[in-house]
């Protein structure tokens, strides 16, 4: 987790998992969800900590959501030829909760 | 054309051009670069041979047309177009011709133009990169691979432009697609092994609904998976193959459905409809399009049931509703507030006059029926009901006259918003100018409808601007053909802040002109429909996020 950076580019913030695990990943992936940008630029604790305890998501799952978000942020400015997201069947329902709660 | 350069891969059929072309050894990567080295060698002599270009101009002339009709036989148009292009400088045709004839034929034995090795020249060696000789394979199957990139690079952009003509037509912005869009598409593929959706939400409960019935995959079996006790709502735009007893588990499982919309709803019989009666007992919004096993004794029954608490009834596609259901419903629902009839086809115009007995009508549709439509009976309607009336839609109504348009809505419908007349190809231009000019009742309109209007003219759309420019948010003029550019002129120039959806298909006089002024004056819009508008081409410049649809030149 790399603090005090003053390039915004290169900021990075934590996401941790029902189950404990932590996902660091850069500021701007996050942005592209709806709720973590909510949190992230508000008032609360996590726009401080720059961290966000995401209780009803586990590991698996918020690998998944961070894969997305890179994947999102990488597309972001080529429409057209853009490649398909893989996401395993077995995981959907549980993901389109995840993606639903945060707004992605 | 990708050549593997060497000749013992196993090759399919080609047809005779491939052919006779791969045995004169034309190939057409070669031509092009050829041509963009000398190109490029024109360029740093130019300077210097201006002169000698201008006489090799004429004296070629000759040599150039008979080169032409053999030598330039290539397959893409790109290269057609350059060939055209350079006319003017005939060198490199020259060269080419030389070129063609002095190609060694297969079997003879040739020095490579690059390592200088010696090798046999076969059908397929490569010409080398200057153009002048062959190369030997080894040297040849180096460049294969960039080939390769090259096509890789044309399929992809290629496929690019596929896409966003695709995307347009589905009217979508060719974006990353959402985690959530991408879940549910996932879900609906596989909806058959899914056993509960579990808590997603109504919103997405609802996308997956809508998903299922385009795939045509709501089922017995899946219809199950929308069904819990809490919902209010509910919509299915498919119920094609859903059974009759699959439509009484949705009573069963929701008994607190306030408000249901069933879509070719055909397998629906009357047992279902009297267990709705029976059980839904917050129900007041019903919408039922082809439910064509309904009989009338059963629609009867519903109403005399029901029909105190119904606020919406949308019907759509059966023939067996006639006077006596109708009668019920107008009986039993005083309160009715919104009522849609479309292609309900045995109700006549003396069957429409009890209608007269809805005094809360604040939305009415009837659309398709046109031998039920009188003058008379709407302008008694809208005697009745007009001054509350939201939205009036008659669509497919040329038995109407103008009678309606200035002895039915001018004097009485202050507070239209939504007004639809479609097909309406009795009503004349004099008379939609009397009706919208100086129409101080009605405040301006925000969903006009006037396709196919055939006989409506510059002067009556114009009066329509004049008067509802403000509030315009949805315009349809497609087919109305007498328009004249004036008119579009003056639509763009009228403030439309509103103006959001615009259909303008097959309106001959629009060109790139009038759909570029459109876009820039428009501050909201977002869709213009433009099918069939042959004088809209490519070059047009349409200001970004409006999306223009239908152009000829949009080929997918």
């Amino acid at each position: 987790m790399s603090q005090g950076d003053s390039s915004a580019d290169s900021e990075y913030v934590l996401l941790v998992s029902s189950d404990g695990y932590e996902y660091s990943i850069l500021r701007k992936a996050a942005m592209v969800s709806g709720t973590l940008q909510r949190m992230f630029e508000g008032a609360g604790l996590e726009s401080q900590s720059k961290r966000v305890d995401l209780k009803d998501i586990n590991g698996i799952l918020l690998e998944k959501v961070c894969e997305y978000l890179y994947y999102n942020l990488k597309h972001q400015n080529n429409p057209g030829n853009i490649p398909e997201f893989d996401v395993p069947p077995e995981m959907a329902l549980e993901l389109l909760v995840a993606s639903d709660f945060l707004d992605v | 054309m990708s050549r593997n350069g060497g000749g013992s891969r196993v090759r399919g059929p080609n047809s005779a051009l491939t052919e006779f072309l791969r045995e004169r050894g034309i190939d057409a990567l070669a031509i092009r670069n050829r041509y963009e080295q000398t190109q490029q060698r024109q360029q740093d002599e130019n300077g210097i041979t201006e002169e000698d270009g201008v006489v090799t101009v004429s004296s070629s002339a000759n040599r150039r047309r008979s080169g032409a009709t053999e030598a330039v036989v290539t397959p893409s148009a790109r290269q057609k177009k350059k060939s055209k292009k350079k006319r003017d400088q005939d060198d490199e045709d020259d060269e080419f011709i030389l070129d063609r004839i002095s190609r060694p034929k297969p079997g003879q034995i040739e020095f490579c133009a690059e390592c200088q090795n010696r090798f046999t020249v076969t059908a397929y060696s490569k010409a080398a990169r200057t153009g002048e000789g062959l190369l030997c394979h080894s040297c040849g199957s180096k460049y294969a691979q960039e080939e390769k990139q090259q096509k890789k690079t044309q399929i992809s952009s290629r496929k690019k432009r596929k896409s966003v003509a695709a995307a347009l037509l589905d009217r979508q912005d060719v974006m990353v697609p959402k985690l959530q869009d991408v879940c549910i598409k996932l879900i609906a593929k596989y909806i058959d092994d899914v056993d509960v959706l579990g808590d997603i939400g109504e919103f997405n409960l609802d996308k997956i609904a809508r998903i299922l019935s385009r795939n045509r995959s709501l089922r017995d079996n899946t219809v199950k998976l929308f069904l819990t006790p809490a919902i209010k709502s509910l919509r299915f735009w498919d119920c094609s193959n859903l059974c009759s007893d699959s439509f009484k588990l949705i009573a069963s499982f929701c008994p607190q459905l306030e408000s249901l919309t069933l879509s070719m709803c055909g397998q629906m019989t009357d047992g279902v409809v009297d267990y709705y009666a029976e059980k839904l007992t917050d129900l007041h919004s019903i919408s039922f399009n082809g439910a064509f096993l309904i009989r009338n004794p059963c629609w009867i029954n519903f109403f005399n049931i029901r029909g105190s608490q119904l606020i919406k009834i949308s019907i759509a596609n059966t023939l067996r509703f006639d006077r006596s259901a109708l009668q019920a419903l107008v009986n039993n629902c005083p309160d009715l507030e919104e009522l849609s009839f479309s292609r309900v086809g045995n109700l006549t115009a003396d069957d429409l006059v009890l209608l007269l007995k809805l005094p809360k009508l604040t939305s009415l549709e009837l659309s398709y029926m046109k031998e039920a439509l009188t003058d008379d009976t709407i302008i008694e309607i809208l005697k009745l009901v007009g001054h509350q009336l939201v939205s009036l839609n008659l669509d497919d109504c040329e038995t109407l006259s103008d009678r309606v348009l200035l002895e039915g809505i001018r004097p009485y419908c202050g507070k239209l918003q939504t007004l639809s007349l479609g097909l309406g190809e009795s009503f004349s231009n004099e008379a939609l100018a009397s009706l919208f000019r100086d129409w101080d009742v009605n405040n301006g309109l925000i969903n006009v409808n006037l396709m196919r209007c055939t006989n409506i003219g510059d002067e009556g759309i114009q009066a329509l601007i004049e008067h509802s420019a403000k509030t315009l948010v949805i315009l349809n003029l497609n087919s109305v053909y007498p328009l004249t550019d004036s008119t579009i002129h003056l639509l763009a120039a009228s403030d439309c802040e509103f103006l959001s959806q615009l259909d303008i298909g097959f309106i001959h006089c629009v060109g790139d002109r009038e759909v570029e002024m459109l876009s820039e004056r428009c501050p909201s819009l977002q869709l213009i429909e433009a099918y069939g508008n042959i004088r809209i081409t490519e070059v047009a410049k349409i200001k970004h996020g409006v999306r223009l649809i239908g152009r000829q030149s949009d080929t997918i």
